[in-house]
């Protein structure tokens, strides 16, 4: 079944085509990557599937209903979105962030201050972050850090998340943990997760399917072993690269070389 | 970690306090300058008060010259300073949420500017519409809000961006005002004063003008505390949490500039009180805007009455606009604020 529908958009941003026709279906439960070369759109899409940019035409579909038709809070009960870098103030804790998550579910007049507390105690302990609850978020280390905003954007008990470069900034350990968290999310909690991503080698062991954008348009998408190919690489990032096996039975992908056009 | 971090981490950690207990000291602290500052406000100027006087003096209002002075004279001005306070530091509080910037004050960014000319034109060509001060005022306001916004907007509020439209609204805004100043020089004198902006002469009738303006931007802007807080996560976080960036931004912009409009229409335009006292609260109590607000909000009322207080006494018997005071304690501090932030 399709959590969710993008059905023709083109999108403009300051008078430029970013995407154009564009077409994807995204099946409930599964890692969907998004890959690409830099400007191509990646962003673009995650954000107009989160309805932070609109569309001028085409539409978005949330289980059969156009996104625009939910009100701001509805939406971020079924979709959560991690942007690349989020900003904090700082002094603000893990718990306070992940407190944050909850405000879809509150609002001025109402709102339940037990459940909420115990959604916060649920997405802390779903990311291994109940120890480090009371640490301000700039005291942590790039991995951890990520980990308490995956933890707020869990606190908002989505359907979809929606990340932008998760790994990035982190070193290959912290890459690991947060791509394993993920997976590990997406395993138990059958939550469904799109993320741009730049490493392809994490393309390749974490997701079910990928998507691969070039100029604003969709070229391939499929699973990750049958659309990375030599071609591939040579069209869209114009590199040179030995696709071989790994120990763990997965292709992995090492870049030797640039091509010139 | 940035250096600006640094500060405000170690103020808020190293003592080993539980939040909330810190959080509430800091509070009662705010407090007691309030009423330390409005204590001062009431007993000290050409003639001073004894404390025993004040209390017998406000318990029963006597027909003597220091109940004159005090029912008349003192008690209305510092409470309209002690209201002026509040807004102007609600305001700035505001501001520097939604614009995204440290820096953001109603005098510095020209929303001042904008209720200031609308002011001034009332002042000075409609002299007998003085009652319409406060709401247009507001209009001016709101219209500068809305020039910056327009100025700065480029695929999103950008800080640095936000500042030099602010400026360059201000600046022009300023020209309009120095203008009809130069035109009609006959009738500048109450405008003069205005301009600096000053607690002098301010009794009844202006507290009667502030005081709703106050109560219902205080209350709206403590509704607005948590959206202040997810804006703070910068607008692409905000909107994934659920908020209507554009609709919640307009709103409180409109409450800040209500806040701003409805001092400015008082004392005139008085500067640095929302950059100062946002900030020394923010370094002492956190971001948390359910704290920051009333923090702010009593530091307001405590660095207004208190500098006015000085600004009366300092040369007495002459007496300092207090806006002369703040821009003098402000814009050093405004630069201290420029090198650590941006």
């Amino acid at each position: 079944m399709n959590i969710l529908d993008i059905k023709n958009i083109t999108v403009e941003l300051s008078d430029k085509v970013i995407l154009r026709n564009m077409n994807l279906s995204i099946v409930q439960g599964e890692v969907l990557s998004i890959i690409g070369p830099n400007g191509c759109g990646k962003s673009t899409l995650l954000k107009t599937i989160a309805r932070v940019i609109r569309c001028k035409s085409g539409s978005v579909e949330f289980e059969g209903t156009n996104v625009q038709s939910f009100s701001h809070r509805q939406f971020a009960q079924r979709l959560a979105i991690l942007t690349q870098d989020p900003e904090a103030p700082p002094d603000l804790t893990v718990y306070d962030l992940v407190k944050l998550g909850r405000f879809p579910y509150r609002s001025w007049y109402s709102g339940n201050a037990k459940e909420d507390e115990e959604q916060v105690a649920w997405a802390l302990a779903q990311t291994g972050m109940e120890q480090m609850k009371e640490r301000l978020l700039v005291t942590l280390s790039g991995g951890e850090r990520q980990r308490a905003w995956i933890a707020m954007a869990l606190a908002q008990r989505p359907k979809v998340l929606l990340l932008d470069e998760p790994t990035t900034y982190l070193d290959i350990c912290h890459q690991l943990e947060v791509m394993q968290l993920l997976r590990k999310l997406n395993r138990e909690l059958g939550l469904t997760v799109v993320m741009v991503l730049h490493d392809l080698n994490h393309t390749l062991q974490y997701s079910q399917r990928i998507a691969v954008i070039k100029a604003g348009e969709i070229i391939r998408a499929g699973e990750p072993q049958e659309v990375i190919n030599d071609t591939l690489l040579k069209d869209v990032f114009r590199v040179k690269a030995d696709i071989f096996m790994a120990s763990n039975g997965m292709q992995a992908i090492l870049p030797i070389d640039l091509i010139k056009l | 970690m940035k250096s600006s971090s640094v500060d405000t981490v170690g103020a808020i950690e190293n003592y080993g306090i539980p939040r909330n207990v810190w959080r509430t000291g800091v509070l009662v602290f705010f407090a007691f300058l309030a009423c330390f500052g409005i204590f001062l406000s009431l007993t000290r100027g050409s003639m001073n008060i004894s404390v025993s006087d004040i209390i017998k003096i406000l318990q029963s209002p006597i027909d003597s010259s220091s109940s004159q002075i005090v029912w008349n004279i003192r008690m209305p001005r510092t409470i309209v300073g002690a209201l002026v306070g509040v807004n102007l530091a609600l305001s700035g509080a505001i501001l520097q949420a939604i614009m995204r910037n440290p820096l953001a004050d109603p005098h510095i960014i020209g929303i001042s500017s904008g209720a200031g000319l609308a002011g001034v034109t009332i002042m000075i060509l409609f002299p007998a519409m003085e009652y319409l001060i406060t709401p247009v005022a507001f209009v001016g306001a709101m219209g500068a809000a809305v020039c910056i916004y327009i100025i700065a907007w480029k695929n999103g509020i950008k800080p640095v961006r936000v500042i030099l439209a602010g400026v360059a609204v201000s600046a022009f805004l300023g020209s309009g005002i120095s203008g009809l100043m130069i035109f009609y020089s006959d009738r500048v004198h109450g405008a003069l004063l205005w301009m600096v902006g000053g607690l002098a002469a301010r009794s009844w009738p202006q507290v009667t003008i502030i005081w709703p303006y106050a109560l219902v931007g205080f209350i709206l802007a403590l509704l607005g505390a948590q959206y202040l807080n997810i804006l703070q996560l910068g607008d692409e976080m905000a909107s994934g949490l659920g908020i209507n960036v554009e609709a919640v931004r307009i709103a409180l912009t409109a409450v800040a500039a209500l806040l701003a409009a409805s001092a400015v229409s008082v004392v005139g335009l008085l500067g640095f009180v929302g950059l100062i006292v946002p900030h020394a609260a923010r370094l002492l109590i956190g971001s948390d805007y359910r704290f920051l607000l009333p923090a702010s909000a009593l530091l307001g009322i405590g660095v207004v009455t208190l500098s006015d207080t000085f600004a009366r006494v300092i040369f007495s018997p002459i007496e300092l606009p207090v806006g002369i005071i703040m821009a003098f304690i402000g814009a050093p501090f405004f630069l201290f604020l420029l090198r650590r932030e941006l």
